[in-house]
């Protein structure tokens, strides 16, 4: 229950940030706090979590910002998930890993939007010119990542 | 044993956002409107805040730093406004005046000139894959369903979805968007639409033996009747002739920044 309320007000805290907060610089790019939301919570708490997870920040997404239900559910919980396989097979305390996992499922994220987007015709290409602003939000990601990894091991009072 | 187990639940949870996908694809019906007004309203006073502490930190900023910059520019500005309402005053009228008279000796018809409503952006979505803003005006504040969305530079959108207190716009940069246009040297026309991911917009339908070049501005045709005629959308930045395809790929590059969309006008009609 606690978790569960954990979950919802972090949820909050995100949409409003992305939203409010970090809004359009489309061209520069911008880090994707829902798919910082999802590895993360996969990366501490493993597959099962991460999945469920993704799939209802990505739900809650789709039902209020995209045209297509269900497109960010099928990208989330496909990064929830593996976010929880890669943990379980690497020492979670290695930060390296972390944000080598946070680079390679967001440009995983990236391309199964852009797919989806194509196949639905929302698109007009795969990935094309937008390659770039998937890499840009994925070094984003990374650096935003780091800097919660860090803010969370001093909070645990692991790093002096 | 548990492999598949893990499996089973992927699968099912990937299956489960596919159906989604495939019955709101399909019908395009599923309502999450209520949902979307109640969450709005809300956000989009947020991000309302957030445009002016931005901009009035940016004054301050800017006030504090070029200061003596600004008082010249002021001096400068104000001695071309006071040039311009003089040209207004002594020529202009006359030009004017003498230009309905000619359309009218050349029976045209009197051009209406374009009401604006000036609006601001809310939200921009989450995730930046669909070419949508929110903006801060809606139903209750005289805004219809389709109506053009223009800032200073050129054509932005037009209106898809009104709410009480907000409207989401859809940009001409979404594969949903197709927009009546013109190439203003040529007078050739075409259909604009969005590339979708991309930050431009491909021309439709001009046949490879059309004398288009690069770097010729494009216009809205006000074929159609939705977008009014002559509004800026954007310039050719790409021409590629495919002797297989009957028609040209040509790219067209908007005007319009739009990674730093605040101020809009609505095109009242």
């Amino acid at each position: 229950m606690k978790r569960l309320a954990v979950f919802a007000i972090l949820t909050v805290i995100v949409f409003v940030l992305q939203v409010a907060v970090i809004g359009g610089g489309i061209k520069w790019g911008r880090p994707d706090l829902l798919l910082i939301l999802v590895v993360l919570w996969g990366w501490e708490r493993g597959w099962k979590e991460g999945l469920v997870v993704g799939f209802a920040v990505g739900l809650l997404n789709d039902i209020f910002f995209s045209p297509l239900l269900g497109l960010n559910a099928f990208s989330l919980s496909l990064v929830g998930y593996l976010t929880g396989e890669i943990r379980e097979r690497v020492y979670e305390g290695n930060v390296l890993l972390l944000l080598m996992a946070m680079g390679i499922l967001s440009l995983l994220d990236g391309f199964t939007l852009s797919l989806l987007s194509f196949l639905f015709h929302l698109s007009s290409s795969v990935m094309g010119k937008s390659t770039y602003l998937t890499l840009i939000t994925a070094l984003y990601n990374c650096g935003l990542a780091f800097l919660i990894f860090v803010a969370r091991e001093l909070w645990r009072g692991r790093v002096y | 044993m548990k492999v598949h187990f893990k499996i089973v639940y992927l699968i099912g949870f990937l299956l489960l956002s596919s159906l989604l996908m495939l019955v709101s694809g399909f019908e395009g019906r599923l309502s999450t409107r209520t949902v979307r007004e109640k969450i709005y309203l809300p956000v989009g006073s947020l991000q309302s805040a957030r445009f002016h502490l931005q901009g009035w930190l940016t004054g301050l900023i800017i006030n504090l730093r070029e200061n003596e910059k600004l008082q010249e520019e002021n001096r400068l500005l104000k001695r071309e406004l006071a040039e311009l309402k003089f040209r207004e005053k002594n020529y202009y009228q006359e030009i004017i005046a003498s230009n309905q008279r000619l359309k009218k000796m050349l029976g045209f018809k009197e051009e209406r000139t374009h009401q604006l409503l000036p609006v601001q952006v809310t939200a921009y979505p989450p995730r930046s894959f669909f070419k949508v803003v929110f903006i801060g005006k809606g139903e209750k504040e005289g805004m219809k369903k389709n109506m053009v969305v223009v800032n200073a530079e050129g054509l932005v959108g037009r209106i898809v979805e009104v709410y009480p207190h907000q409207c989401k716009v859809l940009t001409i940069l979404d594969k949903r968007s197709k927009v009546g246009v013109i190439d203003q040297r040529t007078r050739d026309l075409a259909i604009l639409e969005g590339k979708g991911l991309e930050e431009v917009c491909e021309l439709q339908y001009l046949l490879g033996k059309v004398p288009i070049e690069i770097g010729d501005k494009v216009v809205t045709s006000g074929v159609g009747g939705l977008f009014p005629k002559g509004i800026l959308v954007g310039t050719i930045s790409r021409i590629r002739k495919n002797p297989h395809r009957l028609f040209l790929d040509v790219e067209v590059t908007p005007t319009v920044n739009f990674g730093r969309l605040e101020e809009l006008f609505v095109i009242k009609e």
